[in-house]
């Protein structure tokens, strides 16, 4: 069984970019949709 | 799935074909690892080298089970366009993995964790954490381990016409994925995740292809039947319902984000970037799968209209028979979906099952009971353990719970309540061991004592989530107000120390 050597580089962080948390924010207003009036289609 | 028209001896022979192929699957991946029975590195991770279409499809496998087909159809005909949080719940565990995967994933690498509770015992030193952490992700293993067999067996029995019966159903497949688990361990679960997953995908988009036929081809049509005839099922729900779905994005997020087998799978990933690409890749898995079961169960609406709870949960065998009978490409595609269904679930069940016999094997027998024993005893004691959990679990299948959907909530309630001992233990170097234990302990708690009691939701919110809140403040306050010793704030300085950019 291979195990690989430990990577050295230094680790990107998907989290340190903005978008990534425009992307989570846009996710959670268009599946809840309370500001939308209750009982319209 | 009862009463399948092409099913029976057909089904019978699919079934077979499968399960051949996974003893196969696992056969070959055992030989190709010839110190699999000697190494926990090599038995439960694949020797930390699974390549991008393994890894994907592994994580796919760990997400999506054939539940997702069977389960998620029958309440998109129940709640109509609500159940499109389904999309998006299963989107936001890959946000949620984003969050933590790659950093865990680095200091997985250099420190070679096998089990989740690694990180737990290396950021906080803590038996007491390490092992209430341990014990409620076994907790949870289990509940999620008896689904899957419950579901292997209904689906069984659904797609043989009942010619083979449910129990027999659940132990005869039961009995073929322990077999190649047993024999090639994460590589084999991971390769036959590869088989299953393609099975899954090509299935539901068949069966989206004949329901469209079905329908005239219009899912306009279907949505303007279910405006006039059912306009609550289309309609913004009140506040109550907004917060109630808020609550089960955040727990189905998080809480399947730190699965404890889907933990394993980030650690078992070849390079950092294999796990990003594979990542990126399952952010497209919700739509093309729990988009395509949603909008089924929408053509379901107009199909079949007014069935009760009970008739709706047998939707998308219903709707397969419809299928099946257009022409002899449906009818035999249809044959594979369901067979693909089945693999499916085994598929979840074993990556499920694997977690639980490692972290049997590695954090309580090595750990605690024999901790002199060679990685060939351990491997070998996870393996016993992992049989012996099953067989309790078959008896409490033997006669299954109702609605599949009720017992899919459940296991999140005290999985979710590990989510800060990974996600604020990787970024926030204050945080310390006791207020971590106690914050863990009194939202597992507060949840799974709302289940108990039957109070499932208070204003919409899951008792999962108000356990969450609940652990997550004892964990802040509890570490602001008992600063570490300057011996843990180093060490907590030293376990999560990575280059960063």
């Amino acid at each position: 069984m291979r195990d690989r050597p430990t990577n050295n580089r230094p680790t990107k962080e998907p989290i340190r970019k903005p978008w990534i948390w425009v992307v989570m924010a846009f996710i959670m207003l268009a599946a809840i949709p309370w500001y939308l009036p209750g009982g319209t289609v | 799935m009862d009463d399948l028209t092409f099913g029976e001896f057909s089904g019978i022979a699919v079934l077979v074909g499968y399960a051949a192929v996974m003893l196969l699957i696992g056969y070959v991946a055992g030989r190709g690892q010839p110190n699999i029975r000697e190494s926990v590195k090599g038995y439960y991770l694949a020797g930390g080298g699974l390549g991008f279409v393994a890894l994907f499809f592994t994580l796919y496998a760990t997400q999506y089970s054939g539940n997702t087909v069977i389960g998620y159809a029958p309440t998109a005909y129940r709640q109509g366009f609500p159940w499109l949080q389904s999309i998006m719940f299963m989107t936001f565990i890959i946000g949620a993995y984003l969050v933590f995967a790659p950093r865990l994933y680095a200091i997985a690498k250099r420190e070679s964790f096998v089990t989740p509770a690694d990180w737990i015992r290396h950021r906080f030193q803590s038996t007491a954490v390490t092992l209430l952490a341990v014990l409620l992700m076994l907790w949870g293993l289990g509940n999620y381990l008896l689904e899957q067999l419950v579901a292997i067996g209904q689906g069984i029995s659904g797609l043989t016409g009942d010619t083979v019966p449910y129990q027999i159903g659940v132990v005869m497949f039961v009995a073929v994925m322990l077999a190649y688990a047993w024999m090639g361990g994460m590589k084999a679960v991971a390769f036959t995740d590869v088989m299953q997953g393609i099975a899954l995908l090509v299935g539901v988009a068949v069966l989206l292809g004949g329901s469209f036929y079905l329908i005239g081809g219009s899912i306009g049509e279907a949505t303007q039947y279910l405006i006039q005839n059912e306009p609550e099922k289309a309609s913004v729900p009140p506040l109550e319902v907004s917060a109630n779905w808020l609550s089960l994005v955040l727990m189905v997020g998080f809480g399947a984000a730190v699965y404890p087998h889907a933990i394993q799978r980030i650690y078992a990933a070849e390079s950092e970037r294999t796990l990003k690409r594979s990542l990126a890749g399952m952010a497209w898995m919700p739509p093309i799968t729990t988009g395509l079961v949603f909008v089924v169960g929408i053509i379901g609406i107009s199909l079949f209209p007014n069935l009760s709870e009970g008739d709706s949960e047998q939707l998308v065998g219903m709707i397969a028979n419809e299928v099946a009978a257009i022409n002899i490409f449906f009818y035999v595609m249809m044959i594979l979906l369901f067979g693909g269904i089945v693999a499916a679930i085994v598929s979840t069940a074993d990556s499920a099952l694997l977690s639980f016999s490692s972290m049997i094997s590695k954090d309580l027998y090595a750990r605690h009971i024999n901790p002199e024993a060679s990685e060939g005893r351990q491997v070998l004691v996870g393996k016993l353990w992992g049989i012996l959990a099953v067989a309790v679990l078959l008896v409490i299948a033997w006669n299954p719970p109702t609605t599949l959907y009720n017992i899919f909530v459940l296991k999140f309630e005290l999985i979710v309540q590990i989510a800060p001992a990974f996600i604020i233990g990787l970024y926030w170097k204050r945080l310390s061991s006791w207020p971590v234990f106690f914050g863990m302990l009194a939202g597992a708690m507060l949840a799974g004592g709302m289940t108990l009691f039957g109070v499932g939701t208070v204003y919409g919110v899951h008792g999962g989530i108000i356990g969450l809140a609940l652990n997550i403040s004892i964990c802040v306050v509890g570490s602001l107000l008992v600063p570490a010793s300057k011996e843990e704030a180093a060490r907590a300085e030293r376990s999560a120390e990575l280059s960063v950019r």
